[in-house]
């Protein structure tokens, strides 16, 4: 996807939302003035009616924006499901096959997502780098294990595919030097997806493969807390030297 | 997997350069079509009335509300709009 094409499809969920917010304040007002008009008899724009319209917008505006609101919006489906899902595992013979298989197991039924479009892990990889593309995820849960490049590149395609259905919101990136990558992606996504808000998040962004990490929202604590492996995890403050953290904010 | 990052040509500079006009301008476009557009309805509405109104009170009064409302409505997005510019929340050309 193209810097245009990210954002547009950010201004159609954006759009989206917006919409929902105008309708859900003008339907809660049509509510309340009708139900004054029939108790009262008054047909007058008053300013309680100013006030419902602008609480009412001003209320669905702010749910919509931390995804409580989400399911009214068709940007539901994974902040909604409430448990993890596994990508990319151990030593399965095809990834692609693993990760469908749990995608379609864990995943709510209505949004089974398929990722038989991932050809080959590599070039998943490299394309998502390449094109300083980001994976983004929308409030879900992806629990990704990491056993090497494959379950990275898998985990980010995974994502990847999720951004192109329900938005960006949650972007993640990766760095390309193995063992930090998976640590760090690892460390990343239990440390923050498994509790993703569809609002709030990871922003990462990269001029070349050489991946980013962390956001403004993933404290330090968070990231020591998690331990993948042996070696401790990065953590905010003591970072590879290679890995450069941006803060993109929605 | 490691690559290493070549400096951009000019005409990836240029097509960079264009890409980012682009994208700025479907942020304003997107940031007042709202407004504007509710603001068009509003006013049409507020034309269109007098057809529009018959013998029912409660009715006649919910054409003004609507006609009120979505000129509200289109205030308080550029309100919004305004504030959160303002307070530096909004990073324009940056999903």
């Amino acid at each position: 996807m193209t810097k245009i094409g990210q954002h547009i499809q950010y201004l159609r969920v954006r759009t989206r939302r917006e919409a929902w917010s105008l309708v859900v304040a003008l339907g809660v007002s049509s509510v309340v003035y009708f139900v004054r008009a029939f108790y009262t008899g008054a047909t007058d724009f008053s300013v309680s009616l100013l006030f419902t319209l602008i609480a009412a917008y001003v209320l669905s505006s702010a749910l919509l924006e931390h995804g409580l609101l989400a399911s009214f919006s068709a940007v539901w489906p994974l902040s909604q499901v409430g448990h993890p899902l596994e990508v990319g595992l151990g030593n399965q013979p095809a990834p692609e096959e693993a990760a469908t298989t749990y995608l379609m197991a864990e995943i709510d039924p209505r949004a089974l997502i398929s990722v038989e479009e991932v050809s080959g892990e590599v070039e998943a990889m490299l394309k998502l780098g390449k094109e300083g593309e980001v994976a983004a995820v929308l409030g879900a849960s992806v629990l990704a294990s990491f056993g090497g490049p494959t379950h990275a590149a898998l985990a980010l395609a995974v994502a990847h595919r999720l951004a192109r259905t329900y938005g960006p919101a949650l972007h993640i990136g990766v760095h390309s030097s193995s063992s930090v990558r998976d640590r760090a992606l690892a460390t990343l996504t239990v440390a923050k997806i498994a509790d993703a808000s569809p609002s709030g998040g990871i922003y990462c962004s990269s001029d070349t493969i050489d991946f980013v990490l962390v956001s403004e929202n993933v404290s330090a604590s968070e990231f020591v807390q998690v331990k993948l492996s042996p070696e401790p995890a990065p953590t905010v403050r003591n970072l590879p030297r290679n890995i450069r953290i941006f803060s993109l904010r929605v | 997997m490691a690559t290493t990052a070549e400096p951009p040509g000019r005409g990836e500079r240029v097509k960079d350069a264009a890409a980012e006009v682009i994208v700025r301008l479907l942020h304003v476009i997107a940031d007042h079509v709202y407004s504007v557009g509710l603001f068009a309805v509003s006013i049409g509405l507020h034309t269109l009335a007098p057809q529009v109104k018959g013998p029912h009170e409660a009715f006649n009064g919910f054409v003004d509300f609507v006609v009120y409302a979505l000129f509200v409505l289109g205030s308080l997005r550029i309100l919004k709009w305004a504030v959160l510019e303002l307070a530096g929340k909004r990073q324009a050309g940056s999903p």
